[in-house]
C-alpha cells in the first residue's frame, strides 16, 4: 500500500523570534482592518452626519438645552405616537414572521415546479417605491374599489397589511437560507423518537432556525418602526409614527428641537430591540450541522399518513402550503396583478400603449430622461451600492461570526453587530439632513460630498449593509468552527481557511445577499429623496416625478415603470439564487 | 525514550478557559508535561472533561497556553500558528468539508502545498487504498456513512504527510464493530505511514490497540503514562486502576500470604498503604464443594450469568474482605443459575498491587538545553 | 521555509492592496467634485470677475428644464449649470436654511411663497435683481430687510379645488362653487384634500380657508368640513390619482384638490372639451422663485442662471415642463391652458411674513382639529 520512504511534510521552522503575545502581526493588521474600515465607513456617512443634527437640536445659542423632552413628553400626542410606532411595529413584525416562517419551508425547504419565480415575486414588493405601493393598495381597497367592501382603507389593518408585503420576503428569505441548509436528519431522529411533525418541527428545527428568525425579526421591526411613506399614505397622520413625526417637524416645521428629541426616542426605542435581538441571538448561538441544501430539499408533500395509512393533513406540508399560497396569491400577487393589469389599460381598453412611451419623456416631457435612461441609471447606481454594501456588510459579518476567546471581545463583536443595524432603525430625514450638515468638508478634506453622485450609492449601501450581514451572518455564524480548524491543521493560513471555508460555505447566501443589497438600492426611494442629489433621474424617482403630475399619460407610464420595476427586481433575484458555491471539490 | 528535542515535547502546560460572566476561568490542563517520540503513537486516556482534548487542541495550537511550552525538535512552538506546525488534526465526527467530494476533502492538504495535480491524484488514490475507500474520490461526502466519512476524514488527515498526527476521539462516534475494525485499520494506517500520532480516547480498549503508550489523565493531570502491559499490570494509582476497569480494592493485608492466590509476585508489595486492584478477569468462581474454604478464596452468591465468547461471565455478590460488593468474575464451566452458592478465588494474572495515593507520576522530560 | 515566506509576503499584499483600495476610495470621492472647486476658484475671486465657470443650481424634485436651452445657454455664456435636487419646496427651503454657513451650490429654484419670508430671514439669499425683470413678474418678487430684492418669481399658479363634470352630469347634481357650498348636505363625502402638514398644495388650501373665513373661524369650517365627510389624503398623487373620480385612478370622489392647471390635462378624445374643472373662487396663488444663494462661490454666474429662468425662451416651456403660468407675460401659453385652464381673478392670499410667522401654530392647530 504505502510502500516508498516515509517523508514528513518539511518541518516549517519555528519563527527565529516567536512573539510571546501570540497573534503575527500581519493577521493582527488585517483583522484590525476588517474592524476598522466598515466602523469608518459607519461613523462618516452615518453615526457623525446623525449625532451632528441631533446635536444642533439640543443646542440653543450655544447652550445645552433639554428642555425640549419636557415640553414634547408632556404631550399626549408624543405618546400617542410612541404608542403607534410600537404597536404598528410589533404587529407588522409578528404577522410578518408568522407568516413568512411557513413561507420560508415552502419555498426553501420544498422542491416543486415553479419555485424560483415565486422566490423571486415575494421579493418584488420590498422594492417598490412606497408611491407605488400607495397606488397599488389604495386603489384596491378604495371605496368602489375592487377590495372596498372589506372597508379597510385607512385602517391601521391596511397599514399591518402593507408592511407585511414589504416585509414578508425579508423572513422568507432569511430564515429560509438558513433552513435549505439545515441537516433534516436531526428532525428525521425526532420523527424516528415518535414525535409528531408539528412536535419536531417545535422542539428541533425551530430553536436550530431561531438565530435567523430573530435576525429577521429585528430588520423587520426596524423596517416597520421606521417605515414612512406606506404609514402616510394607508394610515394618514392619525396613525403618525415617530418616522412621519420626524418627517414632518423636520422637513415642514425645522423643528429641530422636537425633531431631535424623537430622534432620541427612536434610538432608544430601537436600541432596545436590537439589544433584545442580540442576546435572543446570542442565546440561541450554536454551530448547527450544516448539510448541502440538494442534499436536504424534498419534493412538496401536501398529505401526511395518518396511523391507519390514510391521507391526513397534518403530516404532511398541507398547513404551510395553504397559509403560504393564501399569502402570495391574496397578500402579495393582487395588488401587484392590480398593477399589471392597469398598466395595460388605456381609456378602459388593452393596450400596450404605456408600456410604448417608456421611451419617451413623458407627456409634454414630464420626465428630463426616459424611463429606460432613468432604469440604467439605476442599475448603475445599484451596481456601485451593492458593492459598497457587499464588502462593508461582508467584512463586518465576517468580524462578528468570530466568536473570541475573551469575553470583552465577544461583547465588542454583538456590539459591532448591533451597531451596523442602527441604519435601519433611524430616520432617513435625520440621516440625510445629517449629511447637508457634515459632508461638506468630510473629516476635514476639502471634498464637497453633499452634491457629489456618489452620495445617492452611499446612502444607498448604508441602509443595504445591515441586509447583507444578517443574510450572511446567520450561514457564517453555523459553520462548525472546528471544520476551520480542519483546514488550519491541514496548512491552510487564515486567509486560505477564508477562501476554501467560509467563503463557499457562505456563497449561497452571499449570492442572496447581493441579490437582496441590489434589489433594496434599486427600489430605494426614502433615504435618496432625502439628499441632494444630480439631476440624474433613478427609476424610483422618474415613477414619483410621473405620478405627481396629472395627465392621462403619465399615469400610465407610472404604472408601467412600476411594472418594469418590478419585473427588474425579480430578474436580478432570480439571476442572484443561480449564483450558488456549489462547486464540487474547486477553490473559490 | 525521547532523546532531547527529537519529537513532541510538551512541559508543565497549562490550559485555562474563560467559563463567562461572573465565572472564574477553568483550569482544563493543569501543568501537564509529556513527550512523544518520533514514529511513536501515544494515547491520552481520560474521561470525559479530563482536559484531553483541551491538551491536544493546545498542542495543535488551537488554544492558547497559559503557561508552559510544547516543542517539536526542540524548536518551541509558542507563536506558531496552527497552520505552520505541521500537525495534522482528526475529529471526532470528521469534518469533513461538505462542498467537497471525498477527493476535495483528502487533497486539501495538498493542495495548500500547492503539490502538482498529477502527484496529488496519485497520493489521493494511495491515501483512499490505506484507509479502505478505493474508487470513493468523487463521491459526494452527504452520501457517506459515518465510518466511511470518518476514514476520509483519516485519509485527509493523512495526506499532506504531517509531522504529528493528532486524533480527538476519533472512533468515539462509531458503533462497536466498527470502532474496533477501524482501530485496527488505524493502527496498521500509521503504522504503515510511521506517522507520529497522539490519539485522545476515553476508551482503554481503543488506547490499547492503537498506542504505542498510554497516558492516563484525569482532572486535567496526567496521573501515568506506560506502555500498554505496565499500564495494566502496574496502575500507577488507584484512580488509574478504577479508570482502567479495575472494580474492587481490597487491603494486602487482608490476603493470606501463602495462600495459592496471592498476586504480585515479585512486583507485590504488602505495605500497609497497598491493595489488591481486582480487574474485570481478576476473579474465577470455583466450584463449590462444600469442603474446608481455601485461602484467598470468598464465598458468594451468583445474580446473574451471562455467555460470553470467552468464557460465562458472572455477576455476584462477594463477600469479600472489603464487605459484600457486587463483582464480576469469570467461570470456567457451565453458567451458574442465579441465586447458587459459589466461591472465587483471585487470578493473579487479572490483579495489580497498588498504592492507596500514589502521588500522579510524571513521566521524566529530558531538559532541553 | 520557503512557503512561509511566501505567505507572509502575500499578508503583506493583501494589507497593502486594502490600503491601496482605501486610498482609492477617498481619491474617488475627491475627484467627484475636486474639478468643481478648482474650476471655481478663479471666478470666486470678486463679483467683477466675468460670468462664465460652473454654477450648481439647487432646486426641487419637480424642476425640468429643455436639454436644449441648456445647452445652448451653456455654450453662449460658457457657464456650466450642474442641476441638483432635493425634496419639495418646503424640505428644499429647510436645507437651504441649515446649510447657509456651508451653501449646496450658488443658485436656487423652487422656493415658493408659502416659504419664502423663512429663506430671506434665515439669510439664506443674497440680493439679486434681474436686469430686465418683467413689471408683471416684479410685483411678487420678495425683498431683504435691506429692501433689496432677493427673490425673483419665477412662475405661479392657483391650487385650487377641482369637480369631475362627468360625474355630476352623471348623477344630475349641480356642481359646487364656493367653499361654503362643500359643507353642503349635497356634497356629503364627496371632497378630497391633501393634508397641510405633508402637502404643498394641502398646506395651500388651509391658507386659502384662512383668507376667506379668518383667523377665527377656519378652524370652524374645518370641522363643518369633516362632519360631512371630507377625506384628508397625504400626498396630491394619492388623492388625484386613488380618490379623485375624474382622473385615470377612476376613484369614488368627485372634487379634489389640485391645480387649476389640472383641467387642462383631462381633454376629451378630440380634444374640444376637458372632463373636469377648477372652482376659481377656491384658490390660493403659488408663486415660484429662484434666486442667488448667500456665499455662493460663483455668484455672478449664478445671477446670469436666475435671469435667464425668467428670459422668454424658459419661460414659454414651463407650462408644459413644470404645469406652472409663467411671470413674463411674453411668453407663450399652450391654447390648451387659455382654453381650460385659466387663473383665478381674484386669488385667496396670505401675506408671506403671516405664513412664516403662524405655519407651524396653524397646522397643529388644524392637525388637532381635523386629525385629532
Amino acid at each position: 500500500m504505502v510502500g516508498r520512504a516515509h517523508t514528513p511534510r518539511p518541518a516549517p521552522d519555528a519563527p527565529t523570534s516567536p512573539a510571546k503575545s501570540g497573534l503575527p502581526v500581519a493577521r493582527v493588521t488585517l483583522w484590525g482592518l476588517a474592524v476598522v474600515v466598515p466602523l469608518a465607513f459607519l461613523v462618516v456617512f452615518f453615526a457623525w452626519p446623525v449625532l451632528t443634527l441631533v446635536g444642533k437640536g439640543f443646542v440653543a445659542d450655544g447652550h445645552l438645552d433639554l428642555g425640549g423632552f419636557g415640553e414634547a413628553f408632556s404631550t399626549p400626542r408624543t405618546w400617542r405616537i410612541v404608542g403607534l410606532t410600537l404597536g404598528q411595529a410589533v404587529l407588522g413584525t409578528a404577522a410578518s414572521v408568522l407568516l413568512g416562517v411557513p413561507g420560508a419551508y415552502v419555498l426553501f425547504r420544498c422542491r416543486w415546479p415553479g419555485r424560483g419565480l415565486v422566490r423571486a415575486l415575494v421579493t418584488v414588493p420590498f422594492v417598490l417605491p412606497t408611491v407605488v405601493v400607495g397606488v397599488a393598495f389604495r386603489s384596491l381597497l378604495v371605496e368602489g374599489g375592487p377590495l372596498g367592501f372589506l372597508h379597510l382603507d385607512g385602517t391601521f389593518t391596511a397599514i399591518v397589511l402593507a408592511l407585511v408585503f414589504f416585509n414578508y420576503t425579508v423572513v422568507v428569505r432569511t430564515v429560509g437560507g438558513l433552513w435549505a441548509r439545515l441537516d433534516p436528519r436531526a428532525e428525521q431522529a425526532a420523527r424516528a423518537l415518535g414525535a409528531s411533525s408539528w412536535r419536531a418541527f417545535r422542539t428541533v428545527t425551530l430553536p436550530a432556525l431561531a438565530p435567523a428568525i430573530a435576525s429577521a425579526a429585528s430588520i423587520v421591526f426596524l423596517f416597520c418602526a421606521t417605515a414612512f411613506g406606506v404609514v402616510l399614505v394607508l394610515g394618514g397622520l392619525q396613525y403618525g409614527t415617530i418616522e412621519t413625526e420626524i418627517w414632518i417637524q423636520t422637513t415642514q416645521f425645522l423643528d429641530l428641537r422636537t425633531a431631535s428629541v424623537l430622534s432620541v426616542v427612536q434610538l432608544v426605542v430601537v436600541a432596545a430591540v436590537l439589544l433584545v435581538a442580540s442576546r435572543t441571538r446570542a442565546r440561541r448561538e450554536r454551530a448547527l450541522s450544516l448539510g448541502s441544501d440538494r442534499a436536504s430539499d424534498r419534493r412538496l408533500r401536501l398529505w401526511g399518513r395518518g396511523p391507519d395509512g390514510t391521507r391526513s393533513a397534518l403530516g404532511g406540508d398541507l398547513v404551510p402550503f395553504v397559509v403560504t399560497a393564501v399569502v402570495v396569491v391574496v397578500l402579495l400577487a393582487t395588488p401587484l396583478v392590480n398593477l399589471l393589469v392597469r398598466s395595460l389599460h388605456v381609456d378602459g381598453a388593452w393596450s400596450l400603449a404605456n408600456y410604448r412611451a417608456l421611451g419617451s419623456t413623458g407627456d409634454r416631457g414630464a420626465l428630463s430622461v426616459t424611463v429606460w435612461d432613468a432604469t440604467w441609471n439605476s442599475v448603475r447606481i445599484a451596481l456601485v451600492a451593492t458593492a459598497i454594501a457587499l464588502v462593508v456588510g461582508g467584512l463586518v459579518a465576517l468580524v462578528v461570526s468570530r466568536r473570541p476567546r475573551r469575553r470583552v471581545g465577544r461583547r465588542a463583536v454583538a456590539t459591532l453587530d448591533s451597531l451596523f443595524m442602527l441604519p435601519l432603525g433611524v430616520s432617513a430625514v435625520t440621516v440625510g439632513f445629517g449629511f447637508l450638515v457634515t459632508l461638506d468638508r468630510p473629516l476635514g478634506l476639502p471634498v464637497d460630498l453633499r452634491t457629489a453622485g456618489l452620495l445617492v450609492p452611499i446612502a444607498q449601501a448604508v441602509v443595504a449593509v445591515p441586509l447583507v450581514v444578517r443574510t450572511v451572518l446567520p450561514v457564517l455564524r453555523a459553520i462548525d468552527p472546528r471544520l476551520r480548524e480542519a483546514a488550519s491543521t491541514l496548512g491552510a493560513a487564515p486567509g486560505r481557511v477564508l477562501r476554501t471555508v467560509d467563503v463557499p460555505l457562505a456563497a449561497r447566501s452571499l449570492g442572496l445577499a447581493i441579490g437582496f443589497a441590489f434589489a433594496a438600492s434599486l427600489g430605494e426611494f426614502g433615504a435618496t429623496s432625502f439628499l441632494a442629489r444630480p439631476d440624474a433621474a433613478t427609476l424610483p424617482v422618474a415613477i414619483f416625478d410621473l405620478i405627481g403630475r396629472p395627465g392621462q399619460g403619465n399615469y400610465g407610464m407610472a404604472l408601467a415603470a412600476s411594472c418594469v420595476l418590478a419585473a427588474l427586481t425579480a430578474v436580478v433575484m432570480l439571476a442572484a439564487e443561480q449564483l450558488r458555491g456549489e462547486r464540487d471539490g474547486g477553490e473559490l | 525514550m525521547s532523546e532531547v528535542g527529537d519529537g513532541l515535547v510538551v512541559r508543565d502546560v497549562v490550559v485555562r478557559y474563560d467559563a463567562g460572566r461572573r465565572k472564574a476561568a477553568v483550569t482544563a490542563v493543569d501543568g501537564v508535561s509529556l513527550g512523544v517520540a518520533r514514529g511513536e503513537t501515544l494515547a491520552l486516556l481520560g474521561p470525559s472533561g479530563c482536559g484531553k482534548s483541551s491538551l491536544l487542541r493546545a498542542v495543535a495550537g488551537l488554544e492558547p497556553v497559559a503557561a508552559g511550552r510544547v516543542t517539536w525538535d526542540g524548536g518551541d512552538l509558542d507563536g506558531v500558528p496552527v497552520h505552520r506546525r505541521g500537525f495534522g488534526l482528526m475529529f471526532q465526527d470528521g469534518q469533513l468539508f461538505p462542498h467537497r467530494t471525498v477527493a476535495g476533502n483528502v487533497e486539501y492538504g495538498l493542495r495548500v502545498e500547492r503539490v502538482p495535480r498529477d502527484a496529488r491524484r496519485d497520493r489521493v488514490a494511495e491515501l483512499l487504498g490505506v484507509v479502505g475507500l478505493e474508487g470513493y474520490g468523487d463521491r459526494q461526502v452527504a452520501t457517506l456513512s459515518g465510518g466511511e466519512r470518518q476514514r476520509v476524514a483519516l485519509a485527509r488527515a493523512l495526506a499532506p504527510r504531517p509531522r504529528l498526527l493528532l486524533l480527538d476521539e476519533p472512533l468515539s462516534a462509531l458503533d462497536r464493530g466498527l470502532r474496533e475494525r477501524l482501530a485496527t485499520d488505524l493502527r496498521v494506517a500509521l503504522r504503515e505511514t510511521g506517522t507520529t500520532a497522539v490519539f485522545v480516547t476515553h476508551d482503554h480498549d481503543e488506547a490499547f490497540e492503537v498506542a504505542d503508550r498510554v497516558a492516563v489523565m484525569a482532572r486535567g493531570k496526567v496521573l501515568q503514562v506506560a506502555t500498554p502491559p505496565e499500564l495494566w499490570r502496574a496502575p500507577a494509582s488507584r484512580a488509574v486502576a478504577e479508570f482502567l476497569g479495575y472494580q474492587a480494592f481490597w487491603p494486602a493485608s487482608a490476603l493470606d500470604p501463602g495462600g495459592p492466590s496471592e498476586p504480585g509476585g515479585p512486583r507485590g508489595s504488602r505495605g500497609p498503604d497497598r491493595s489488591v486492584a481486582v480487574g474485570p478477569a481478576g476473579l474465577r468462581v470455583l466450584p463449590d464443594d462444600g469442603a474446608a474454604a481455601p485461602a484467598n478464596t470468598w464465598p458468594a452468591t451468583v445474580v446473574e450469568s451471562v455467555f460470553r465468547p470467552r468464557g460465562v461471565e458472572v455477576t455476584l455478590d462477594v463477600e469479600g474482605p472489603a464487605g459484600v460488593e457486587r463483582l464480576v468474575a469469570v467461570a470456567a464451566g457451565a453458567a451458574p443459575e442465579p441465586g447458587t452458592r459459589v466461591r472465587v478465588a483471585l487470578d493473579p494474572a487479572g490483579c495489580a498491587v497498588v498504592g492507596r495515593e500514589a502521588p500522579a507520576r510524571q513521566e521524566s522530560i529530558p531538559t532541553t538545553p | 521555509m520557503q512557503h512561509t515566506t511566501g505567505r507572509r509576503a502575500r499578508s503583506t499584499t493583501l494589507a497593502a492592496g486594502t490600503t491601496a483600495a482605501v486610498a482609492a476610495l477617498t481619491l474617488a470621492l475627491a475627484g467627484c467634485s475636486s474639478d468643481d472647486d478648482a474650476k471655481a476658484a478663479p471666478s470666486s475671486a470678486g463679483s467683477s470677475a466675468s460670468a462664465t465657470g460652473p454654477v450648481t443650481l439647487v432646486t426641487h424634485d419637480s424642476f425640468s428644464v429643455d436639454k436644449k436651452q441648456l445647452a445652448a445657454f451653456e455654450k453662449k455664456t460658457g457657464i456650466t449649470v450642474k442641476i441638483i435636487k432635493q425634496g419639495d419646496a418646503g424640505q428644499l427651503t429647510n436645507q437651504l436654511v441649515l446649510t447657509k454657513d456651508s451653501p449646496l451650490g450658488d443658485a436656487v429654484f423652487g422656493i415658493d411663497n408659502t416659504f419664502a419670508t423663512r429663506a430671506v430671514d434665515a439669510g439664506v439669499l443674497a440680493d439679486h435683481t434681474p436686469a430686465d425683470q418683467p413689471s408683471q413678474a416684479a410685483q411678487y418678487a420678495v425683498d431683504g430687510s435691506d429692501g433689496k430684492q432677493q427673490l425673483t418669481p419665477v412662475d405661479y399658479g392657483d391650487v385650487c379645488l377641482n369637480v369631475d363634470h362627468a360625474w355630476f352630469t352623471k348623477k344630475g347634481v349641480a356642481e359646487p362653487k364656493t367653499l361654503d357650498d362643500l359643507t353642503r348636505p349635497a356634497y356629503k363625502d364627496l371632497t378630497v384634500v391633501e393634508n397641510p402638514a405633508t402637502s404643498s398644495p394641502g398646506l395651500a388650501f388651509l391658507l386659502a380657508t384662512i383668507s376667506a373665513k379668518g383667523e377665527d373661524g377656519y378652524l370652524d369650517y374645518w370641522k363643518a368640513l369633516k362632519a360631512n365627510g371630507l377625506k384628508v389624503d397625504q400626498g396630491w398623487e394619492d388623492a388625484y390619482y386613488t380618490d379623485f373620480s375624474g382622473a385615470d385612478g377612476k376613484g369614488p370622489r368627485p372634487i379634489v384638490l389640485s391645480y387649476s392647471s389640472s383641467p387642462a390635462f383631462t381633454l376629451s378624445k378630440d380634444k374640444s372639451s376637458t372632463t373636469t374643472g377648477a372652482l376659481l373662487d377656491t384658490c390660493f396663488r403659488q408663486v415660484e422663485y429662484a434666486g442667488v444663494l448667500d456665499g455662493a462661490k460663483n455668484p455672478a454666474a449664478a445671477a446670469k442662471v436666475v435671469d435667464w429662468l425668467q428670459s422668454t425662451e424658459v419661460q414659454s416651456t414651463i407650462p408644459d415642463l413644470m404645469y406652472m403660468y409663467p411671470v413674463n407675460p411674453a411668453a407663450t401659453i399652450p391654447t390648451a391652458w387659455k382654453k381650460f385652464a385659466p387663473l383665478a381673478t381674484k386669488p385667496l392670499d396670505v401675506p408671506a411674513a403671516d405664513i412664516t410667522k403662524n405655519r407651524e401654530a396653524w397646522i397643529k392647530a388644524w392637525t388637532a382639529a381635523v386629525v385629532g
